[in-house]
């Protein structure tokens, strides 16, 4: 755990320090000045993600770090689209969890920039990774759905509502896993001989997917009968992700192919 | 009827939850045992139920025939998992059996010039590649002939591709490994070539002392590295001294220094682990990729001729090379066969399509249906 006394540092922590600013005022329930908070929030994790670029010289996706910052700046743009398009709410959660994931980045992760290896040139690169973290990130608002749900659902006037914004967001996220598992796959081919290599970031992801596809299946045969049940399966496939993306990275047992993304 | 439905349902989504169970075991184990694990009897039994029950959808969910992007998603499933069953060892022993014997994975060592019209391939078991592969079989060691492939395979050159270097400064690193310290045997001392110019290096856990005695700056050409630095280094050890020169090959820049010399009385060191030096700088020798220009030929002439890098693999003949390693003039090339390759492709586009199909397009359409039609009625 060290402070970055870098400007990557700096603008890491103004992003956090604006998404608190952003949880606090819309948690007391001042939207518009929470709103502003949030677009320059927005602004400042934009600044440090093309500052990253910048210093490294290619499109920062190569490694948790990267990523990381990639997620912060992804949080306030979707939470301001699913506001406006979906009538998911809970923003304020939504800053609490752009923070949580810039925590690593500011102060564990270390930033010193790599060269792109051989088997990351090429075009299913970006795709590849920009499919998981949008995913990711909605699915981390598909989680906040769920676990209000979870906590909430006696206060409800409308039982199962915050389930029903779950089920929105996993419906928005599941294509773009399956972007993802599937590019993937499709690189693993093209650089590593075969679709699937049995790597354990592979497999992870892999029970993140079908832990998602057993969501929707029980949601659809209990026909919202059992709004909690389906929550705690939402919960269940969100800590799947949170594995795939910190314990195997980072875990010696885990090494493999994706060792690089540490 | 819709009791057949809920039991095909709630059947899939313990395969789904199952599979899942597995695929979180699978990855605490390295990826051989992870394959061995959950292509094993049992778990091939989970996977054909998989497929079994998608297929089953399609006769008792009437969605499954209606709806384009269920459909879609449901055949791609079994598109992906048949693709993959019919492309791996048991599916080409399957394929022997009808009459189609072709290996499921070889690798091929080619050369420049012209060789013999056919190119074997040789098994997995070729790890450390032996130049000398005609007496490694003649010995019958360690590898064996898998297949023939019926055309040639030429090596047309071979070069790998560098990042260009930084500006930072030259770096001299030294690497020493101390056997009889168990706790941190490894020291690494690193120190910019001008500062070390300036003053000698007492070498850690050791009473080596280092100084450079005299160097030659790098050369470029814009940002092409024409010459590389050259420096010699005095190491002293009480009476000892020992004079080196380090002048890195392209491609080769880890010189060992003769440090046993000093030590005559060290049981730490010996020839193979004696501490290195190394003169680099960073982004020094990074690869960008390898690329080998192959081309094949079939009765004497050439039909092919294309370019193997890492993510770039060549296809022909029922098989897809790729880049597995390169030392002197030979290159190994990596061969899998592409059964079922296909039909893994088309299941994927179906998959995605049929997802983003079904649970983003027809929602929008629907929304938008609503709107228009509140903005009539309003």
């Amino acid at each position: 755990m060290a402070i970055k006394l870098t400007p990557q540092g700096w603008l890491i922590y103004a992003t956090m320090a604006l998404y608190a600013l952003a949880f606090v005022l819309l948690a007391a329930r001042r939207r518009e000045a929470g709103w502003t908070a949030y677009a320059a929030a927005f602004a400042a994790a934009v600044a440090s993600y093309v500052y990253r670029w910048v210093h490294v010289g290619h499109v920062p996706m190569q490694n948790v770090f990267e990523v990381l910052l990639l997620m912060g700046a992804l949080m306030a743009p979707l939470s301001a689209c699913c506001r406006r398009w979906l009538g998911v709410g809970l923003e304020s959660a939504d800053a609490l969890v752009a923070i949580v994931v810039l925590i690593p980045a500011g102060f564990v992760l270390p930033e010193a920039p790599q060269k792109l290896p051989p088997a990351l040139q090429t075009p299913f690169f970006v795709p590849h990774v920009l499919s998981y973290m949008l995913a990711y990130a909605i699915m981390a608002k598909a989680a906040v759905q769920a676990t209000a749900q979870l906590v909430a659902h006696r206060r409800l006037d409308r039982p199962g509502a915050y389930e029903r914004s779950a089920y929105r967001m996993v419906c928005l996220a599941f294509p773009l896993l399956t972007a993802g598992l599937v590019l993937g796959a499709s690189w693993g081919r093209m650089a590593w001989t075969r679709h699937w290599n049995w790597d354990p970031k592979e497999l992870w992801s892999l029970a993140a997917w079908l832990a998602a596809g057993v969501y929707l299946h029980y949601r659809l045969i209990t026909r919202r009968r059992s709004p909690n049940v389906c929550a705690a399966l939402v919960i269940v496939a969100m800590v799947l992700i949170v594995l795939t993306l910190a314990w195997a990275n980072f875990d010696r047992r885990f090494a493999g192919l994706h060792s690089y993304a540490r | 009827m819709r009791t057949i439905r809920n039991i095909t349902m709630l059947a899939g989504i313990c395969v789904l939850a199952a599979l899942a169970v597995g695929a979180v075991a699978g990855a605490f184990r390295p990826s051989n045992e992870a394959r061995e694990l959950l292509t094993s009897r049992p778990w091939m039994a989970v996977w054909c139920a998989l497929c079994g029950l998608l297929v089953a959808g399609f006769v008792v969910f009437g969605a499954f025939r209606q709806r384009v992007g269920i459909a879609a998603m449901h055949l791609g499933c079994v598109l992906v998992i048949g693709g993959t069953m019919w492309g791996s060892r048991a599916g080409h022993e399957l394929q022997r059996r009808l009459g189609r014997d072709k290996a499921p994975l070889g690798y091929a060592i080619i050369v420049p010039g012209a060789g013999s019209a056919e190119t074997p391939l040789y098994d997995s078991r070729l790890t450390d590649w032996p130049l000398d592969v005609g007496a490694e079989l003649s010995a019958g060691g360690l590898i064996k002939r898998v297949d023939e492939l019926p055309f040639e395979l030429r090596l047309e050159g071979f070069r790998t591709d560098l990042y260009p270097p930084e500006t930072g400064p030259w770096l001299l690193l030294l690497d020493m490994f101390f056997p009889s310290i168990s706790q941190d045997p490894r020291v690494t001392v690193q120190a910019e070539l001008d500062r070390a110019n300036r003053q000698p290096m007492l070498l850690p856990k050791t009473d080596i002392t280092l100084r450079v005695v005299s160097s030659t700056p790098a050369e470029y050409d814009g940002r092409e590295l024409v010459q590389r630095p050259v420096v010699e280094v005095e190491l002293v050890r009480g009476e000892r001294r020992e004079m080196a020169r380090i002048e890195p090959e392209q491609g080769a820049s880890r010189v060992g220094l003769p440090l046993v010399f000093l030590y005559h009385d060290s049981g730490d060191w010996f020839n193979h682990n004696s501490p290195a030096i190394l003169l680099t700088r960073p982004g020094m020798d990074v690869p960008r990729n390898f690329l080998a220009d192959v081309s094949v030929h079939s009765d004497g002439e050439q039909v092919v001729a294309s370019t193997i890098s890492v993510n770039h693999p060549l296809h022909y003949g029922g098989y897809h090379f790729y880049f597995a390693g390169a030392e002197g003039d030979h290159v190994l090339l990596m061969a899998t066969s592409d059964s079922g390759w296909l039909a893994v492709w088309v299941g994927f586009v179906c998959v995605t399509g049929g997802a983003a199909w079904r649970l983003w397009l027809v929602p929008v359409y629907r929304a938008a249906r609503r709107r228009a039609g509140r903005r009539r009625a309003s």
